[in-house]
């Protein structure tokens, strides 16, 4: 005899597997792409909520630029106030063209404003802004985001649980579709799991058999799955950002640790929850078995 | 070895008393069998299809539990020792099936070889005595095919090489010659023999073919709608 080849105990791959490889791979798919989706539009709402809480936009209701710049001078100092600056006429104009359109007329009037930054709480920063005013007699409409701050507050909490939510559904699904499968396998292999029983196979020899076999499949499907949810995030976000000059709400993937974690952990937990599956799916059926 | 169970070696092989089983009370497979086989002993069991012959084989080889009665096997109480104790049992028997049961994706070799890796040996510390069994056996120059390319006897001293190769202290085969020609039937049986003489394996063979079993002349045990009686020679029951 030439060569004896040692071949695995298990039989190679069938049709089944390649089946359950696929289904695998795509629920893993959907879960790194739901967490990674929901981590950049979480993470892009929290840089937008950070961005607008403190910030105030004074709007003189009959002023001039020269009435906003004695304005600023009037906020130094002021309790929560840190910065103000005067809007200039292009800024401000970028700001009115989603209802006014651009390039607008030189001697069309446009309303003047003064933007502040603030340190604290909203309802401190709105009273320095209305004293400094009343200082220099300008009558001001002021506007704190709040509203909009908590509004954004609450559709983060609810994007948080959402994403939780989809994401232990896939979870819970994965594990019942991997179970499942394992057990169809080892029925499929009872002739297999019989004659090594009979040999004098430890049950954790046979069930250590199939924990291999489902660590490999679900390894092997959740890198696969999470690399498509790398590329499917990337180029929905690709898309999503095309045309627009404005693109901070819109998510961003960024080449973070976070997004490591979710690509790393994705196929590592794949492949854990196809092991742990195997193995009491074989134990299970092993007792039931003599 | 620490087994965490102790083995006799005044018991017998195996020894079953009032032993029933079967899917429910009113269908019983087997009813109230007692039996011992002693160590070294080669034995015959005889009976039509359906009276409970590989159900009694399963139960020797702990495939199943009976439903009521005490089995011991090497002297050890099968009901009352752990499932990991079982494992250790089991290694102590070897087994043929009458379907071979040969795994299609291992070779020959490789079959014969399975209680060996299943017990985590290392290949070459069991390379060459496998080959020669399979040598012994006739089938020295087939160790590298697949069970699809064997003929039903090859098949069938694949699957005796596999029963053998941890030298058992028992061997049990359910008609080992079915689905062989008679003469490598008898050339089958006569392995069984010599390994009954030279190793002192107690050896327990169901079958059918009466001829056979009046032609080597052991001990036989009949068994008939579940009932186990001693004895049944050329076609005329005795004891």
């Amino acid at each position: 005899m030439a060569k004896v080849v040692r071949s695995p105990l298990l039989p190679h791959e069938d049709a089944r597997e390649a089946a359950l490889f696929f289904v695998v791979a795509a629920l893993c798919f959907l879960a790194a792409l739901t967490a990674l989706a929901t981590r950049a539009g979480y993470s892009a709402a929290t840089t937008w909520a950070g961005q607008v809480q403190g910030e105030a936009m004074v709007r003189l209701v009959e002023g001039t630029p020269e009435d906003a710049a004695r304005l600023v001078t009037s906020l130094e100092g002021k309790t929560g106030i840190e910065a103000a600056r005067v809007e200039d006429r292009d800024e401000t104009e970028r700001l009115l063209s989603p209802w006014l359109g651009r390039d607008l007329p030189e001697d069309l009037p446009i309303p003047v404003y003064v933007q502040v930054r603030g340190l604290g709480e909203a309802r401190v920063i709105e009273s320095s802004i209305q004293a400094a005013a009343d200082d220099i007699g300008l009558e001001v409409d002021i506007d704190i985001f709040a509203d909009w701050a908590g509004d954004l507050q609450r559709v983060l909490g609810i994007v948080r649980i959402a994403g939780i939510i989809a994401l232990m559904l896939l979870c819970t699904i994965v594990i019942s579709v991997i179970a499942f499968a394992t057990h169809a396998a080892l029925l499929a292999r009872r002739d297999v799991v019989t004659v090594l029983h009979t040999c004098g196979a430890s049950d954790r020899f046979i069930s250590r058999l199939f924990e291999y076999r489902f660590f490999g499949l679900g390894l092997k499907a959740g890198i696969m799955g999470s690399l498509f949810a790398l590329f499917g995030a990337l180029l929905l976000f690709f898309l999503a950002q095309q045309g627009e000059d404005r693109t901070g709400l819109l998510p961003q993937l960024a080449p973070d640790f976070g997004t490591l974690v979710i690509l790393v952990l994705t196929p590592t937990l794949s492949a854990l929850v196809a092991m742990i599956a195997a193995r009491v799916t074989v134990t299970r059926a092993l007792s039931e078995l003599t | 070895m620490n087994t965490g169970i102790s083995f006799s070696l005044d018991e017998p092989t195996i020894s079953m008393v009032g032993v029933n089983h079967g899917y429910s009370a009113a269908d019983l497979v087997l009813g109230d069998v007692n039996m011992e086989l002693n160590p070294g002993s080669f034995t015959f069991l005889t009976g039509p299809s359906g009276s409970g012959k590989t159900t009694l084989l399963q139960l020797m080889y702990l495939a199943q539990k009976p439903r009521h009665g005490r089995i011991k096997l090497f002297g050890v109480n099968t009901s009352q020792v752990k499932r990991k104790s079982l494992t250790l049992l089991r290694r102590r028997v070897g087994v043929v099936y009458q379907d071979f049961r040969l795994l299609d994706h291992l070779s020959a070799y490789e079959n014969a070889a399975l209680p060996l890796r299943v017990l985590g040996r290392h290949e070459r510390d069991y390379k060459d005595d496998v080959l020669d069994l399979l040598d012994w056996v006739g089938l020295g120059d087939r160790a590298h095919a697949k069970p699809a390319t064997l003929s039903g006897g090859e098949k069938q001293r694949v699957a005796i090489a596999r029963a053998l190769v941890n030298k058992p202290d028992l061997l049990i085969a359910d008609e080992p010659t079915g689905n062989v020609d008679p003469k490598m039937g008898e050339r089958l049986i006569r392995l069984m023999l010599e390994l009954n003489k030279r190793l002192s394996t107690t050896v327990f063979i169901a079958t059918h073919d009466l001829s056979l079993v009046e032609r080597i002349g052991a001990r036989v045990l009949h068994l008939e709608n579940g009932i186990l009686v001693e004895g049944y020679q050329g076609g005329a029951k005795i004891g």
